[in-house]
């Protein structure tokens, strides 16, 4: 399966398309809990500097019409925006004992769409 | 000051009948459960969503209320907005299918696909095929049954007791007023739900005081208090008939953590931030711009609860399955994005608050496991979980005989 090419300037974060570049709540937040912390992490600090460039780069497009490489872009920085707590809240793994099991957890409209 | 450090909450409203003691064998027994179901949950209004979720004609979304096993078709129309239940006239099967309990889309037509009955927007049964098979038949009184719905403050709220409800205004009291250009800016950022094996109380209770967000959610929000008021304690409660509405604190130190902050500069601080901009908050949130705040909470009792934030809303609905399950249902809103660095931001504190959540779902079935026990006779709640002791109250005065 060929994955999307990310737009040239952001070319330095296609390695992460493979696993991160994700669609819907739930695909992302299940990478999430099952990665490695130090995976999680890489990825993060990946990401983190490059925010600014990626936002001030995606806002010139319409939100909603994006051209196929902008979009790639936007669905890693969304999966970046969703599955970052872990590493801003320092845990020590990416799935916390003692909470809820994920697998009974459903997800619907607006989680499903983007 | 109390011993805590933290301030003092100003109380408004009636405490009348109120105890810090709540009993609990009675809550699990099924003969209180069906009198809180016959008397409080039938004659209810609920919020089953924003009319932004369905923002032009045909655009629709079903909604399943496991409480009364029942599944509701709400549309938009040319008029305003319509409810019905999602019901063929014919057999009775779901005209539009769900999963989880919910479906959405846009359709003028409405086909139940068993045998090909089709109904309009307004619920009118269009084709019937063979209808010449069917004798004495009238096609025109065998529209979908419809269900009262009305739309306040840009909220989609449906009524499924028998007979006249109490006017919206009425019900609504004190809350109607306040949120005009509110809700209306907001759109859908996340819908997530688990049903739970824990009685529909104890799921409210999960979301009923901010005390337990020091514990609880000291891994997910281990920011939020602040050095001058360490328990979080509300500043305001304004208790009602059946609603009460709270502003709660903020930590006025609070910075987040590196993600959150390189997000939310691009788009609107959206929770956990701190928003402390109150121009765009109607009068009825944050009503006396107490700072620092964080977001109010509207609980409409029975079985539902309004975060409204500065650019941001959830919602908690708790719909009990039987009286030891419950179906929790969080929908998350936020100010429509205006561009991509907005959405970004909605994606941070929608994928957040999965976490959040998980932690909530957990505590309530484990207080459903300690509660059923049987080793405790009672629960001693706070002041500050007063709500829940509002809540106690009117479910007592509307079941008595």
């Amino acid at each position: 399966m060929t994955h999307p090419s990310l737009p040239d300037a952001f070319s330095d974060l296609q390695p992460f398309v493979e696993r991160w570049c994700l669609v819907g709540q739930p695909s992302r937040y299940d990478q999430m809990r099952k990665a490695a912390i130090t995976d999680l992490r890489l990825f993060y600090d990946a990401m983190l500097p490059r925010v600014d460039a990626i936002v001030e780069h995606l806002n010139s497009f319409p939100l909603d019409s994006l051209p196929p490489p902008e979009q790639a872009l936007f669905d890693l920085a969304l999966t970046f925006a969703e599955v970052a707590h872990p590493i801003d809240f320092k845990w020590k793994t990416a799935e916390l004992d003692g909470v809820f099991p994920f697998e009974r957890m459903n997800f619907m409209s607006a989680s499903l769409l983007w | 000051m109390d011993n805590t450090g933290s301030p003092k909450t100003h109380f408004s409203g009636s405490v009348a009948n109120l105890t810090a003691k709540i009993s609990v064998e009675d809550k699990l027994s099924q003969e209180y459960y069906d009198a809180v179901i016959e008397k409080v949950f039938k004659p209810s209004w609920y919020v089953l969503g924003n009319l932004n979720d369905i923002p032009t004609p045909g655009r629709f979304f079903v909604y399943d209320v496991p409480t009364f096993n029942m599944s509701v078709l709400v549309v938009r129309t040319e008029q305003g907005v319509n409810a019905f239940h999602n019901v063929c006239r014919h057999r009775g099967k779901k005209v539009v299918q769900t999963k989880c309990g919910w479906a959405q889309g846009n359709a003028g037509v409405f086909t139940c696909w068993f045998h090909g009955w089709a109904y309009g927007k307004d619920g009118a049964l269009l084709n019937v095929p063979d209808e010449m098979a069917f004798r004495d038949f009238d096609k025109s009184k065998y529209g979908l049954v419809p269900i009262k719905v009305e739309v306040w403050s840009g909220l989609i709220l449906a009524y499924f007791g028998d007979g006249e409800p109490q006017p919206l205004k009425e019900w609504l009291g004190e809350l109607y007023e306040g949120f005009e250009d509110y809700y209306t800016r907001m759109e859908r950022i996340a819908t997530f739900s688990a049903d739970v094996k824990s009685n529909w109380n104890w799921a409210m209770d999960s979301f009923s005081e901010g005390y337990h967000t020091v514990f609880l959610h000291r891994n997910t929000q281990p920011e939020l208090t602040g050095k001058k008021n360490p328990m979080r304690h509300a500043p305001i409660i304004d208790l009602y008939g059946h609603t009460v509405r709270t502003s709660g604190v903020a930590n006025p130190d609070y910075v987040g953590p590196p993600a959150e902050r390189a997000l939310y500069k691009h788009g609107r601080k959206l929770s956990p931030a701190v928003e402390t901009d109150y121009s765009e908050l109607p009068p009825g949130v944050n009503r006396t711009r107490y700072t620092p705040w964080f977001f109010d909470v509207v609980w409409l009792f029975p079985n539902f609860a309004i975060l409204n934030g500065p650019h941001w809303v959830s919602t908690l609905m708790i719909w009990p399955i039987d009286k030891d399950h419950s179906r929790v249902i969080t929908d998350h809103y936020a100010r429509k994005a205006r561009h991509a660095g907005d959405r970004l931001a909605q994606a941070y504190m929608r994928g957040l608050l999965v976490s959040v959540t998980r932690e909530d779902l957990s505590a309530m079935e484990d207080v459903q496991y300690g509660l059923s026990s049987g080793a405790l006779k009672h629960i001693h709640v706070s002041q500050q979980e007063i709500v829940l002791q509002k809540r106690y109250a009117f479910l007592e005065e509307m079941i008595k005989p």
